[in-house]
């Protein structure tokens, strides 16, 4: 059945070294339009690698990654980023701190990141609309004049996740969006991705093994840079190999 | 009414410009000729300040050159005014071709917008794309301020070397004795020019270029994976901020009735930095209150103490520098800065008591 869904990315045979040392090891993917997919392993797996390496932060050494239809491998951050429209959200919350919360949206808000679109920049009402609408996805509305460094941690993860939809990309790379958040804020995290997918295709890289089984359809596992196992959250689960390396403590 | 809310959700450092404003308005009516000619000098000096709050306080580009600007929009009116009028020093007969525009008294206004904008763009197309940040843009910009002012000095045959050029005082453009204004009606010239550039850096600060810059200095990597280009837009604030140094430097010049190696020098780029300092990054108002307050004291400090010591010009350095730590250290924001936290965190505070009364 996957094979009649669109391919969004592929990777192939994908590889890095820094300095010899195998981050990534000719790695094969496929992630499909529209879905979720949650990527999980132990420390030092190249799950961030992984994600560097899609959005341009670092050069591959062999293989390619394709978005798309598009070989993007090498290209600029600036470029993936606003041809190809693929967001990011850090793994610590990576906001602007002494700007307001609307701000920090209005940043981030899709097709005004060119000088002259900024030089010409006039707010329209729809533009004021779509960042309502986004405060409000995050449930950060009546937030919208705080200073982001005045927010709690949370609600500064919720505020990078909005900043990441603001961008409207076709797919959204999460990394740990929950990292340090409580059990509420957590569970709450996580119906705001399932909101987003269907609109969006999501890659969510996390530890939290309550909110993967909350979120995920279909996992993959990394482990010392290659690809250990894919599957549905049942079938990891059974996985003796993940069990091992990965989910023993369970 | 609705006027009348958007005036008193203003922040307070608004209130703070409007104050200083009239203060500047009412100010030539009840003061001395020598007053209202010192007020002149300051307000060129603010304008100064002002371009580098753009600079630093949004941008977060910390120049420790800034007068390198400032002088050479100072220099090209005075190598202008030394040919026009054939100081008795010029020797040469005409200037070489790329100084030529400045055989004319308009031209020479021009040139002295446009050269400040020229090298600030270099200087940023190199510096931005080479992506040397933080603490080694400062170095460079105060190396190249070094180097300007040695480099000054020594293009004696157009500069007149550590002597200086004498500039006909009290005219905008014009170059000849008898244009010149009575002292009451220049200060209303560089008001007008104060309140225009002041003009500008409200409608930057407030457009969404101004946002992107804020950006940039919150947090430039980020910045890239919004699909912006930071490097752009710190050229582009570069620029326009070397062109209002360089407006700074003519009004100076214009003032003062003279230019020397000073005003590209590294004295006056510190100056600069302190008055921003002092008064507040990141907000306009702390550039203006830092100027004027550490101007004007400098001035009655000099007039109270030089009956009793006649080198008080190199205390007041000590002073200024006992200041600056005091305030660093205790104030870190900056005079106006520290209010506006102040109004900040009142204001947060109703906003949270807001959200609780409507969640409970």
């Amino acid at each position: 059945m996957s094979d009649e869904r669109k391919v969004l990315l592929e990777v192939k045979n994908l590889s890095v070294e820094f300095n010899g040392f195998k981050a990534f090891t000719e790695v094969n993917m496929k992630i499909y339009d529209g879905e979720l997919r949650v990527i999980i392993g132990p420390n030092g797996a190249g799950k961030t690698t992984f994600m560097d390496l899609v959005t341009g932060k670092t050069t591959p050494t062999s293989g390619k990654v394709i978005f798309d239809g598009v070989d993007i491998t090498g290209k600029s951050t600036t470029e993936i980023t606003r041809d190809y429209h693929i967001g990011r959200k850090f793994q610590g919350p990576n906001v602007f701190d002494n700007m307001t919360v609307k701000e920090n949206i209005e940043i981030a808000m899709e097709g005004y990141n060119s000088m002259h679109r900024c030089v010409f920049f006039r707010k329209s009402k729809e533009f004021k609309e779509k960042v309502e609408e986004i405060l409000k996805l995050i449930d950060l509305y009546d937030y919208r004049h705080f200073m982001a460094s005045d927010l709690s941690h949370g609600q500064r993860q919720w505020l990078e996740i909005g900043m990441v939809v603001a961008q409207n990309p076709k797919l959204i790379i999460l990394d740990e969006p929950t990292a340090g958040m409580t059990a509420d804020e957590t569970y709450k995290t996580g119906e705001m991705i399932k909101k987003l997918k269907g609109d969006h295709t999501l890659i969510v890289v996390e530890h939290d093994m309550d909110f993967v089984r909350q979120v995920a359809e279909y996992v993959t596992v990394l482990n010392y840079g290659r690809l250990l196992a894919e599957g549905t959250m049942e079938e990891i689960q059974n996985n003796e190999e993940v069990i091992a390396v990965y989910l023993k403590e369970d | 009414m609705k006027i009348l809310k958007a005036f008193k959700n203003l922040p307070v450092n608004r209130y703070i410009d409007m104050a200083i404003l009239l203060f500047l308005l009412v100010f030539p009516f009840c003061s001395s000729t020598y007053w209202i000619y010192v007020m002149s000098g300051i307000m060129a000096y603010i304008i100064f300040a002002l371009s580098l709050d753009l600079l630093w306080g949004y941008t977060g580009l910390m120049s420790m050159g800034h007068s390198l600007l400032f002088g050479a929009g100072g220099y090209m009116i005075g190598i202008a005014c030394s040919y026009i009028n054939k100081a008795d020093w010029v020797e040469y007969e005409k200037l070489t071709w790329f100084l030529s525009p400045l055989s004319s008294e308009v031209g020479a206004f021009i040139m002295a917008l446009l050269l400040p904008a020229l090298i600030s763009f270099i200087i940023g197309f190199f510096m931005f794309s080479g992506k040397i940040q933080g603490v080694f843009f400062s170095l460079i910009t105060l190396a190249l301020s070094g180097v300007a002012e040695l480099f000054v000095i020594n293009q004696s045959k157009y500069t007149h070397g550590n002597s200086g050029i004498t500039v006909i005082s009290r005219t905008l453009i014009s170059d000849s004795k008898a244009d010149r204004m009575d002292d009451f009606t220049f200060y209303f010239v560089i008001l007008l020019f104060l309140v225009l550039a002041y003009a500008v850096c409200m409608l930057i600060v407030h457009s969404r270029v101004g946002k992107v810059l804020q950006a940039v200095r919150e947090n430039e990597s980020r910045l890239t994976f919004f699909g912006y280009k930071p490097s752009a837009f710190k050229m582009l604030i570069y620029t326009v901020s070397g062109a209002m140094a360089g407006l700074a430097g003519v009004l100076y010049v214009r003032t003062q009735g003279s230019v020397n190696s000073t005003a590209v020098g590294i004295n006056l780029a510190t100056l600069v930095l302190v008055w921003v300092a002092v008064g507040g990054r990141g907000n306009l108002t702390g550039a203006m209150v830092g100027t004027l307050v550490l101007q004007i004291a400098e001035t009655v400090l000099n007039s109270v103490f030089s009956g009793i010591s006649a080198d008080f010009a190199q205390y007041w350095k000590l002073v200024l520098g006992i200041i600056i730590l005091v305030i660093v250290f205790v104030i870190p924001k900056g005079i106006v800065g520290t209010v506006i936290d102040i109004q900040q965190k009142a204001r947060d505070q109703k906003r949270k008591d807001a959200i609780l009364s409507k969640e409970e």
